[in-house]
């Protein structure tokens, strides 16, 4: 770019065949342009493509002619492996603040291809969609133009794929070398919650480890949960010298939600040296690792070493304090605290939509039966229960159910087996345990006498011809009703944040899914200075995903106090 | 890394995942004790010894050691910068939808169950097995190939009811493919009823499906699993089972998270699939600084991508004239050769060194010359220069490429094939000199344009002109200026108002002329200007511009042709629309007829609009009429991207649909009678409407146009553009098309066909 006078810039987002486009055209017009790409290499998606044509030319040679000319345009400056962190505009003005990460090969490089014959080290090509291998030194783009090198150095597939981003690579190692001590560390790096983790999370992880191609992937889960347990253990023996928090910067702040997400923020902020304060509603800290995921998954004593170590940096947990219509966001902010992070989570279950549905007594919401049973009501709740559902959560009432003694537990599901949204290994241990499931099969009427749940007339389902839209539905089979004895049902479809604690004129973006709208980049509300995250956004998810949006939200709201 | 399944590696490490011990199962009952209880240390370590630590970068050391302009820097830094600009585009692309989630397909599990992307680079020159068709599994050829459609489209289960657009003409053309390189192989399509993209997507379409290799089957596939030896079972339908060497999933486009960031820097939104919303609404209202382009509108066909780029940069090129080129002022021609292209040949280098004798002079041998070296060379060169002559580059594509590099006028350089060369180097290189010559100073063409017809892409066009400084004579042979662009807007329910005030913007501008019940008497090309002359309300005129542009979008098949005679209660869908948006029908029972003059013999390609418009009436006449009955008969819908919506939508409403094939009867008196052929069976409906959805036909027209002004029609009827990657030029010199003159399309998509038009009108007209 020929930065000789002030010019007219315009920025182009995306190096595929529309941004080089459209970069080509304004570069010809006489004005400068920005290119900026993502991934380190031009191209874009259709540059893959042969099948498909531009005009008579395949896409691929296209999108090659196209990254030829922008190459060599004298008015475009292409930034590749570039990320773009924020956009700002106003006066007439577009501003974006970008991260170019490495490419380790610089300009002198001249395409001769001697690096790509020594490497010795050979990830997956994802430009060949992982078929074949590559070097870490990469090479894409017509040759005739140098092309682009590119060394990846950063990370395996695990860590890439982890949404708290953890360095397995290195803890696992470490864990093999013995050095427990250093490898709690790595994973706390990135996660407060390495015990509850170890036990719970759905290590996507482990769905990506390379390992798998071979056999198994390697239990990286499990190793996580060891390691946690040679901290608590090391935390017993007084010999574990906990981080020190930065200098106290006297400002406070103040979570709503003690859940991961909310306590994930107050942990960061805390060591950072912020005042924070969490106001949570209920008895208990934890969230939903508390009131939803029972115990035989989670010990309690567990989970709340994991808290117990945040609360030791400083954190204050308020519970039984929950924001209402009388003690608003807006009171919070009057109290001093000069940003508020939103983690309330999504307590409020979907209904089923038959009738009969709230008349009885019996009939109880997945979130409020597991709350009960979580706050210490170990009372059988009923001899014949029915929980409708194919989630994680329809699995673990049933589980919890047969645990509180009630002799049989159906799950009542509406598609078949491989629709179900649980974690196959949880549906088999149900199973194993006694669980009775029902597929393809769906509530009509609750049934009742005197205030009791008595039973539920069901349908048989089946999924339906290919209509126009070519889509098959879950159809009742006509005259299969069947009737059912029950005298608890639990429902468990799914859940939505409970937003009634916010008063009318609280002016916050909320979804269609109730849920709160935020800037993905940041976790900013519309609201300034208030932040949100996990359940309450994304509705239900999970732990690690609430960990790693704490991460984002309390990044945003130090910067943001730091200005 | 998607697929860790396909290269099988590290085969020689021992050891098996460490069992998690759990509590026994009689324990579980009336308490809450942990299940899972945990790693010994010694399984841990077991465990952990399992991690391949597979890392990308290990700086080794031996990269640099190899690299002779050490440029390597294995420690450099990342940068943070700030962009400030005066607009931005933005054109991020989709994401591939990954089929992992639904473990029947067996995409996880099955080695030869892929996606169509990868399918994509299997097949490819430049993919795994250089372009021969192997299976990954085991190399082997495979004989019988399924495709399977829409898999992550058209999903309500999985929230992506919208049709990805690309994939089935993709599947069509990857089968024609796998045929071409493997005579023998034989393919089946597991669909949900096809839709071939494309103005030729159709004739494609039947061609493939005629093919006695091909086998097209309408069913839901339940199941994929793996056989014996790699093969493939694939359960589908009612008990169907056919086994196949080869599954390919036709993945579908989902959105990017960051759309939703850029649609609301550019004040807009993201509609439920969080693809940045470009209706005709917004494109109508006054831009933003922001503009998209590509798939982040939804996904769309490369050429589609092509016109967006082109439609965004309209609202972004600089004001005012285009640089200056440099033009060569030496004595000599300057001859220069590819050592890699020559070589590749097997051109004896010397033999062009040989063209020094005959008062040529010698540039230089580089390996590349289009590599930074030899570009360096080449501008040491121009001082000298008269021409320059690049022997052993590719020819075609890369003599703009080195004028625009080196900033010179077109004509500057001629390129010899090495192919060309034939043992006389000095033949070739006089016959290229003689095909390039460069320009005479030729007169600059005035900075205005003629557009012929005042619809959706001429209004739009009209837009991106003006804004850009240029002049604008509108010509249109009715009286109504917008009629189209009307039309569409109430279809789609947008404001009256809105529209006028857009047509308005363009119409007021004192930039513009507008001609209307015009008609064209005759066309002349003198030098760089277009003459036209016209009859219009205002007499005879003669009108001078620097280009014309052909946007006479989109005419109606006449129903008589095909038998019908319109009536009270037989009327056209646009007709229909009239009267529903003037108020009252009191029809019970309307039948619809798609495809009327559309997808035959005489007509072979879709319109494209007829089934958005059919849904949207239907809609809006139940919206109405609450108890009316609506039934759509069609020879298979195509509705593309979210159009899918409206078929969720009519469906719920109990809209009926008929898949029917054959002509429609149309006989009695008082209820009308519909007769109607599906493949097995004979119909026979009564209503009290009959509306027909007639195709587009402009046939008329453009003849005419072909008469008067000598450009060519294609086979299809529609206004040729030779130039596959100039989709807006005519094979005239200064004539344009846009819109559905060249090819059927929704009414966004016209309206961005217009906007790109004029960029490339205007990047002409500037270059002079
Ligand atoms: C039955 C069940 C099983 C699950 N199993 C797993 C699993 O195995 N693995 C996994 O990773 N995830 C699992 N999850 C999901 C996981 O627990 C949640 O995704 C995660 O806890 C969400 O974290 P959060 O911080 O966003 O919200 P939460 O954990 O729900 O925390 C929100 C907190 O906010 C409080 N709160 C709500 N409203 C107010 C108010 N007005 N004022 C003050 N405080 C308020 C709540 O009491 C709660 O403490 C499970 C969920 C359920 C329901
Ligand atoms: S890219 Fe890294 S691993 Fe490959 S050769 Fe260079 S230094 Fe070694
Ligand atoms: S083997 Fe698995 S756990 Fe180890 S680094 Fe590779 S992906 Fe990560």
């Amino acid at each position: 770019m020929n930065k000789t006078d002030q010019k007219r810039l315009v920025i182009v987002i995306g190096g595929g065949i529309a941004g080089l486009q459209a970069a080509l055209e304004v570069a010809s017009s006489g004005s400068d342009v920005a290119l900026v790409e993502e991934s380190p290499f031009l191209g874009g998606l259709f540059f893959k493509e042969e099948s498909l044509t531009v005009g008579n030319m395949p896409a691929l040679c296209f999108a090659s002619k196209l990254i030829n000319q922008v190459l060599s345009h004298p008015r475009i400056r292409v930034l590749t492996n570039t990320k773009v962190e924020r956009i700002r505009s106003g006066d007439g003005k577009v501003r974006i603040d970008v991260k170019i990460l490495p490419s380790r090969v610089n300009s002198e490089c001249t395409s001769c291809g001697e690096c790509l014959l020594v490497c010795p080290i050979k990830p997956y090509d994802s430009y060949n969609e992982g078929l074949m291998l590559r070097t870490a030194i990469d090479f894409a783009g017509p040759r005739s133009f140098g092309g682009t090198y590119n060394i990846e150095k950063e990370t395996p597939a695990c860590q890439e794929r982890c949404p708290a981003h953890i360095d397995i690579r290195r803890y696992v190692g470490l864990i093999a070398t013995g050095r427990y001590e250093e490898a709690i560390k790595v994973i706390r790096e990135r996660n407060p919650f390495p015990a509850v983790c170890g036990r719970i999370c759905p290590h996507p992880c482990e769905s990506v480890c390379n390992r798998g191609r071979q056999d198994e992937p390697v239990a990286i889960d499990a190793l996580k949960r060891f390691v946690s347990e040679y901290e608590i253990a090391m935390r017993k023996a007084g010999k574990f010298v906990p981080p020190k928090p930065k200098k106290d910067r006297k400002i406070k702040v103040a979570v709503v939600g003690a859940g991961p997400a909310g306590l994930t923020v107050a942990h960061d902020l805390a060591l950072e040296g912020f005042r924070v304060t969490v106001f949570e509603a209920a008895p208990v800290p934890g969230g939903m690792m508390h009131l939803g995921i029972p115990e035989y998954r989670l010990p309690r004593d567990i989970l709340m070493s994991d808290v117990e170590y945040i609360r030791d940096l400083g954190v204050e947990i308020k519970l039984n304090t929950p924001l209402t219509r009388e003690f608003t966001v807006d009171d919070i902010f009057k109290q001093g605290y000069k940003a508020v992070f939103l983690g309330i989570g999504a307590y409020k279950g979907l209904k089923l939509r038959v009738p009969g549905e709230d008349e009885y007594e019996g009939f109880l919401d997945c979130i409020e039966f597991l709350k009960r049973v979580n706050l210490g009501d170990k009372t059988k709740p009923g001899n014949k229960v029915i929980v409708i559902g194919g989630g994680n959560s329809a699995i673990d009432s049933a589980r919890t159910a047969l645990r509180l003694g009630c002799d049989e537990v159906t799950i009542l599901y509406r598609r078949s087996r491989k629709e179900m949204p649980a974690n196959p290994w949880e549906v088999e241990a149900a199973e194993h345990e006694g669980v009775k499931i029902h597929y393809l099969a769906a509530p009509v009427k609750i049934l009742g006498k005197n205030g009791r749940v008595t039973g539920m007339v069901c349908t048989k389902m089946r999924l339906g011809k290919l209509d126009a839209s070519g889509r098959r539905r879950p159809i009742p089979i006509e005259g299969s009703e069947f009737e059912v004895e029950a005298d608890l049902i639990i429902p468990a479809i799914s859940q939505q944040p409970d937003l009634s604690f916010l008063p009318e004129n609280h002016g916050f973006e909320i979804s269609r899914w109730n849920s709160f709208l935020v800037d993905e980049a940041t976790m900013a509300t519309n609201r300034e200075g208030v932040y949100a995250g996990g359940d309450a956004v994304t509705g239900p998810a999970t732990v690690i995903k609430a960990i790693q949006v704490g991460h984002v939200a309390a990044n945003s709201i130090r910067e943001y106090l730091s200005k | 890394m998607k697929k860790p399944k396909f290269i099988p590696e590290y085969k020689d490490i021992p050891s098996e995942r460490q069992k998690m011990p759990e509590l026994p199962i009689e324990e579980r009952k009336l308490n809450f004790k942990e299940v899972e209880l945990g790693f010994t240390e010694e399984m841990a370590l077991k465990e952990a010894a399992r991690c391949l630590s597979c890392r990308r970068c290990i700086g080794c050391g031996l990269c640099l050691a190899e690299c002779d302009p050490k440029a390597i820097v294995y420690d450099q830094e990342p940068e943070r910068l700030l962009l400030e600009g005066d607009a931005l585009i933005y054109t991020g692309d989709g994401k591939i939808y990954n089929p992992d989630r639904d473990s029947a397909l067996g995409y996880v599990t099955c080695t030869n169950v892929i996606t169509s992307y990868e399918f994509e680079r299997l097949i490819s020159p430049t993919g795994p097995f250089g372009g021969y068709l192997l299976r990954p599994s085991d190399g082997e050829i495979p004989q019988s190939i399924a495709f399977i459609q829409c898999i992550g489209s058209r999903n309500e289960a999985i929230g992506a009811e919208f049709c990805s657009v690309t994939c089935c003409r993709r599947s069509l053309l990857q089968a024609k493919r796998a045929r071409q390189l493997r005579g023998d192989v034989n393919v089946t399509i597991f669909h949900k009823g096809l839709r071939p993209v494309g103005k030729d997507g159709e004739i494609l379409l039947e061609e493939i499906a005629k093919s006695d290799w091909v086998e097209l089957i309408e069913e839901e596939v339940k199941e994929v699993s793996e056989g014996e030896g790699g093969s493939l079972k694939v359960r589908f339908g009612d008990g169907g089972e056919r086994k196949f060497d080869l599954v390919v999933l036709a993945v579908g486009i989902w959105a990017q998270g960051e759309f939703r960031k850029y649609a609301k820097a550019a004040g807009g939104s993201v509609n439920r699939f969080g693809f940045v919303e470009c209706n005709l609404e917004r494109l109508m209202s006054e831009e933003s600084g922001v503009a998209f382009a590509g798939a982040a509108c939804g996904p769309a066909l490369p050429e589609f991508s092509i016109v967006g780029a082109m439609a965004a940069a309209c609202l972004h090129l600089a004001p005012g004239a285009q640089e200056k080129f440099r033009s060569l002022s030496g004595e000599s021609v300057v001859i220069y050769g590819c050592a890699y292209g020559l070589n590749s040949a097997g051109v004896d280098e010397s033999l062009v060194k040989s063209l020094e004798t005959n008062g040529f002079k010698f540039g230089g041998f580089y390996s590349y010359l289009c590599h930074k070296d030899g570009r360096k060379a080449l501008a040491q060169g121009l001082e000298e220069a008269a021409h320059i002559v690049i022997l052993g580059c590719r020819k075609g594509s890369h003599e703009a490429l080195f004028e625009s590099i080196l900033n010179l006028e077109q004509g500057s350089i001629a390129i010899v094939d090495a192919k060309e060369i034939n043992g006389n180097p000095l033949e070739a290189v006089k016959r290229a000199l003689d095909l390039s010559q460069i320009p005479k100073s030729k007169e600059k063409p005035p900075l205005s344009v003629s557009i012929i017809g005042g619809g959706i892409s001429g209004l739009a066009a009209a837009k991106g002109l003006l804004r850009n400084d240029l002049e604008v004579h509108l010509i249109e042979k009715s009286a109504d200026i917008g009629r189209g662009l009307r039309l569409a807007a109430a279809n789609e329910g947008i404001e009256q108002q809105k529209v006028d005030a857009f047509i308005d913007s363009v119409t007021s501008h004192p930039n513009i002329k507008l001609y209307k019940n015009a008609h064209l008497l005759s066309y002349r090309k003198d030098g760089s200007k277009c003459i036209l002359s016209l009859e219009s309300d205002g007499g005879e005129v003669t009108l001078e511009s620097g280009a014309v542009l052909v946007a006479t979008g989109s005419g109606r098949f006449d129903p008589a042709q095909a038998g019908y005679s319109e009536s009270s209660n037989v009327l056209t869908q646009d007709d229909f629309a009239e009267l529903l948006n003037g108020g009252e029908v009191k029809a019970k029972h309307i039948i619809m007829i798609q495809c009327i003059g559309a997808r035959d013999g005489q007509h072979r390609y879709c319109s494209r609009f007829c089934c958005r418009q059919a849904l949207q009436n239907a809609l809006t006449y139940k919206a109405n009429v609450e108890d009316g009955r609506v039934t759509i008969i069609h020879k298979g819908l195509r509705l593309y991207g979210f159009e899918e919506i409206l078929l969720g939508e009519a469906l719920d409403k109990g809209i009926e649909f008929v898949s029917a094939e054959g002509k429609v009867d149309i006989s009695g008196e008082g209820p009308l009678r519909v007769k109607a052929r599906s493949k097995n069976e004979e119909l026979e409906l009564e209503g009290d409407m009959v509306v027909l959805s007639v195709a587009h036909d402009n046939t008329a027209i453009h003849t005419m146009l072909a008469e008067k002004t000598g450009i060519h029609i294609d086979d299809l009827g529609f206004i040729e553009t030779p130039e596959a990657s100039d989709p807006f030029r005519t094979s005239e010199d200064g004539i344009f098309v846009c819109g559905f003159a060249r090819k059927p399309m929704v009414a966004e998509e016209a309206f961005l066909d217009g906007l790109a038009a004029a960029t490339v009108v205007i990047r002409r007209l500037r270059a002079g």
